[in-house]
């Protein structure tokens, strides 16, 4: 891997819609964005290959800085030239590619395969199979489903340290004979991460059919999960065994002097940095992809990564509306909405995923799905939250202090209380929220900089990301309409101070001159807690940003009104104050 | 620079059709043999199910003891009811015995189990079009070479089929009415604009060989799933009819053969949904045209989504600065002109090139 020191660094983020070129150079002493070039992704047919697109985005990057990175024989000059030509260094990250299939092997369902199931969250894969002990069907019925599904990586666990081998091996055993019997080339690769006494036995099972890696006990204990290690494990797998297949990676990385880092895997060091530096109460990130989304959530260094392949606006917009009542997208829409068009919309973004919205329309159902696609994500975090992250009430959201989002459909907004909208209704912070919005889609290619030169990364992405709102979410119970906090808000360096009853089932956004740090007093009655325990007021400064302060009382978590009339108002409303979607209202 | 997805709609071409086996199999037919769409060109058999005796528990001895009393070895092939294990009992009076569930063979013995396969089904791979074979893939299928036209589409319900082409016209903007699908449809690949649920159960009824449509509500995607023919959608989900474009190009082969692949788009290998319609050629037909070209000013597109969508026109002019689009997006556009000379603008990330 090229190491530091690097007075510029040109850093690379292969998606599956788009891939970005970034350059990062030295400004006044420090590391500062300086460009950005995109290209459509060429991984997918017919282009089959990364460096297509890349060589595109690092052209338009050219274009765009007026620097020229690429000599004659279209490689990237590295070192930089005395003639302003090249980079000094070059780092990478991807996430386009097929998701892995993975089979989850283990022995209890809430014990070893939850962890299992948590380890495979981490990384893009697909779960094409769980087997166990709670496992109804017989012996050949999971071997005859193992050979169907072709699983490329099984995560087998199962028995705590000096715990259950017997049970385990058994498991094994199955696993063994099925990938026995599948064709060379199509057969499996295990990554044991159960009991450690009974690796070699393991080991032994699988001897001459496929390779084992083992990674830490995911269950060393009943009461104590470790997935870190075999997270990691997972990750390389996911590298070698689909970004390595992918034509153009061999050049990559010849480029970059070490290996391409999963984006997911950057985009969580950069959040577990916003936890270290920033954040008191730990750091959400949020990645809103068109294939995959990803939840990084970090307390200090802990860092929880959950990855679903599954769920994005673009690729995966089916996946959402597929088997799912289609109510659940309807009612982030106003009136004058069908369900056919909805859906319809979602089934032909799958197929055109880089198509954007022409009209407001389509941004409105857009931006319902990217609310849709939030939730699921969010949802299927909940289970890993990191232990110091601390929530206000069992079930909701851990009161993050900072907010990192970034995603296509986010950062290209229209208006940024639509953005902050999106992240409302989507993912129901608690408490007290900077949200950050990654406005160039930086982030996981500054996550890959890092990995190259840290501060690099540490300088430019204070200065790339832009403060979208502050928000404070109150918690508690109350009557619609029954006052539950007092805010007042008073803009440092001069101008209006505003004050402001608050209503529990409304939402408002309080906007602050451009470039202007506010202090804000917050009361809130009866108690509600506005992150800072029930019924405490605090005084805070919060920062400049695009959208200004947004006070959620709907409630946590958020309960549309029932009556169609009345959430149809309600949610036109809060399209209308907040996101400027300029509704207009029938009758 | 902007590299758009690519359809093709294409009259008379130079066509290599690629038709493999779902798995590992044996290819029948040779390189340079003529084919015809019914031909046999490749088989396999399926994998059959498998079965793990636990013989030591049927047998109620000991797992090693198990293993003498095994009577099928690894590899044999043996018919339904054959013995697979077998031990006498009560001074030889009553035994117990192990069979074969069905035909197949038994895969391995050991440790007092037994692990058998049942036989599969045996699958044919038809050629689908006539045309001349023009590469063996061993084990794995063949790639038939023909001249023709080619439509691609946007979905595809899984299915294959060959049968002539039979154009209903009705109304673009309607389903096709039920009774438009008559008994002359038996057999055909049904080409139409739209359908409902009501015309799906007739074509099923009326054993049709494929349907061809403009566009199709997705609510109605398992029941298209379900059908025992293949349905193609050439524009999407949703109300609209087929463009002209294909519309043309399909109604003007009414009555010829057609081979029909609805076989679901693969963004990793390119493959499409696609009608073939095999036509001979007096002189030599164009390659396909390569795909993944960058947007050029003259190049004929077609517009993705609302308000223009399914437009088709040439891309006039492309202006280097992004435009914001009625919805508030920022975004770089193009002006594309219509067949009638309006001109449109439209996002580049919403344009497709149509060759």
């Amino acid at each position: 891997m090229t190491t530091a020191p690097t007075d510029s660094i040109l850093a690379a983020d292969v998606g599956s819609v788009t891939t970005r070129a970034v350059m990062l150079d030295i400004v006044g002493g420090e590391f500062r964005f300086v460009g950005l070039g995109e290209s459509r992704s060429t991984v997918e047919a017919p282009f089959a290959s990364l460096s297509e697109g890349l060589r595109h985005a690092i052209e338009n990057l050219s274009a765009a800085t007026g620097r020229n990175f690429m000599d004659d024989h279209e490689q990237l000059i590295m070192p930089a030239k005395n003639d302003g030509t090249g980079v000094g260094a070059f780092a990478a990250t991807a996430s386009a590619g097929q998701p892995l299939r993975v089979a989850l092997a283990g022995l209890m369902p809430n014990v070893s395969l939850a962890s299992a199931e948590r380890v495979a969250t981490t990384s893009y894969v697909k779960v094409v199979e769980v087997i166990g002990l709670g496992d109804r069907r017989r012996e050949d019925q999971q071997l005859d489903s193992l050979l169907n599904t072709k699983p490329e990586v099984v995560i087998l666990a199962g028995g705590t340290e000096r715990g259950s081998s017997s049970a385990v091996l058994r498991l094994a055993e199955t696993v063994a004979l099925a990938a026995a019997l599948l064709p060379e080339g199509e057969r499996p690769v295990v990554l044991f991460v159960g009991n450690t006494a009974i690796r070699d036995k393991v080991s032994a099972l699988f001897n001459g059919v496929c390779d084992v890696v083992n990674a830490n006990n995911v269950r060393p204990d009943l009461d104590a999960e470790d997935t870190g290690p075999a997270a990691r494990q997972l990750a390389r797998l996911y590298e070698q065994l689909r970004l390595a297949q992918i034509s153009g990676y061999g050049e990559l990385t010849q480029w970059h002097g070490g290996s391409l880092i999963p984006s997911a895997n950057a985009f969580g060091s950069l959040i577990r940095f916003f936890s270290q530096t920033d954040s008191a109460k730990g750091a959400l990130g949020i990645d809103l992809g068109s294939a995959a989304t990803v939840v990084a959530a970090a307390a200090g260094d802990d860092l929880r990564l959950t990855v679903r392949s599954d769920i994005g606006v673009g690729h995966s917009a089916a996946n959402v509306v597929h088997g799912v009542p289609i109510e659940r997208m309807m009612r982030w829409l106003p009136e004058g909405f069908s369900e056919d068009e909805v859906r319809d919309y979602c089934y032909n973004k799958s197929f055109n995923p880089a198509a954007i919205p022409h009209e407001r329309r389509e941004l409105m159902i857009e931006h319902a799905l990217a609310r849709q696609c939030l939730q699921g994500a969010v949802n299927a975090a909940r289970q890993n939250w990191p232990p110091r992250a601390k929530t206000i009430r069992p079930g909701l959201l851990p009161a993050f202090q900072t907010l990192v989002a970034t995603g296509a459909v986010l950062s290209r907004a229209p208006k940024p209380g639509q953005a902050a909208l999106m992240l409302l209704d989507g993912l129901q912070p608690t408490g007290w929220t900077t949200i950050l919005l990654d406005q160039h889609g930086l982030a996981s290619a500054l996550g890959a900089a890092a990995a190259v030169n840290p501060i690099a990364a540490v300088q430019v992405i204070k200065t790339a990301v832009a403060t979208l709102a502050t928000t404070v979410s109150l918690v508690g119970d109350a009557r619609p309409g029954q006052t539950v906090a007092r805010v007042k808000m008073a803009p440092i360096g001069g101008g209006d101070t505003v004050e402001i009853k608050v209503a529990y089932g409304s939402l408002q956004m309080l906007r602050i001159p451009p470039d202007r740090e506010a202090k804000v007093s917050i009361q809130p009655f009866n108690g509600f807690d506005a992150g800072f325990g029930s019924g405490v007021s605090q005084t805070v400064t919060i920062p400049a940003s695009l959208a200004g302060l947004i006070v959620d009382a709907r409630g946590r978590p958020l309960a549309l009104p029932k009556a169609p009339p009345k959430r149809l108002a309600a949610v036109t409303r809060w399209l209308n104050d907040v996101g400027e979607y300029g509704v207009v209202v029938s009758g | 620079m902007y590299l758009p997805t690519s359809t093709h709609i294409l009259p008379l071409v130079n066509i290599r059709c690629e038709r493999s086996l779902p798995h590992a199999g044996y290819v029948i037919t040779h390189e340079g043999a003529r084919v015809d769409a019914d031909d046999v060109v490749a088989k396999t058999e399926a994998g059959g199910r498998h079965y793990i005796f636990d013989l030591a528990r049927r047998l109620q001895v000991s797992p090693a003891q198990a293993d003498k009393y095994v009577r099928a070895k690894p590899g044999m092939a043996l018919e339904q009811g054959d013995t697979l294990a077998v031990r006498r009992t009560l001074l030889g009076l009553s035994r117990l015995s192990v069979r074969s569930p069905a035909k197949g063979t038994v895969i391995e013995v050991g440790n007092g189990r037994l692990l058998y396969e049942a036989a599969g089904s045996v699958f044919e791979l038809r050629a689908g079009l006539s045309g001349v074979v023009v590469d063996v893939i061993p084990e794995h299928g063949v790639t038939i070479e023909a001249t023709g036209a080619v439509v691609q589409g946007v979905w595809g319900s899984g299915r294959q089929d060959f049968g002539l082409i039979k154009v209903v016209e009705t109304d673009a903007h309607a389903p096709i009415p039920v009774e438009a699908l008559d008994s002359s449809a038996r057999g055909a690949i049904v080409v139409g604009h739209q359908a409902d649920v009501a015309l799906l159960r007739k074509a099923e009824l009326n054993k049709v060989r494929g349907l061809i449509l403009g566009s199709m509500p997705a609510a109605l995607l398992s029941m298209m799933r379900m059908l025992s023919f293949p349905v193609l959608i050439t524009e999407g989900f949703g109300r609209r009819p087929m463009s002209e474009l294909a519309w043309g190009l399909l109604a003007g082969n009414n009555g010829r053969e057609a081979f029909v692949d609805a076989r679901p788009t693969d963004r990793w290998n390119g493959r499409r949904p696609e009608v073939i319609i095999p036509l001979p050629s007096a002189s030599s037909a164009m390659p396909v045209p390569a795909s993944g070209q960058p947007l050029k000013n003259g190049q004929r597109v077609r517009v993705l989504r609302a308000p223009f969508l399914g437009a088709v026109g040439k891309v006039k002019y492309m202006p280097p600065r992004a435009q914001y689009l009625p919805s508030g997006v920022l975004a770089l556009v193009a002006q594309v002109e219509q067949g009638d000379h309006t001109t449109i603008t439209a996002p580049l990330a919403n344009l497709e090139i149509l060759d």
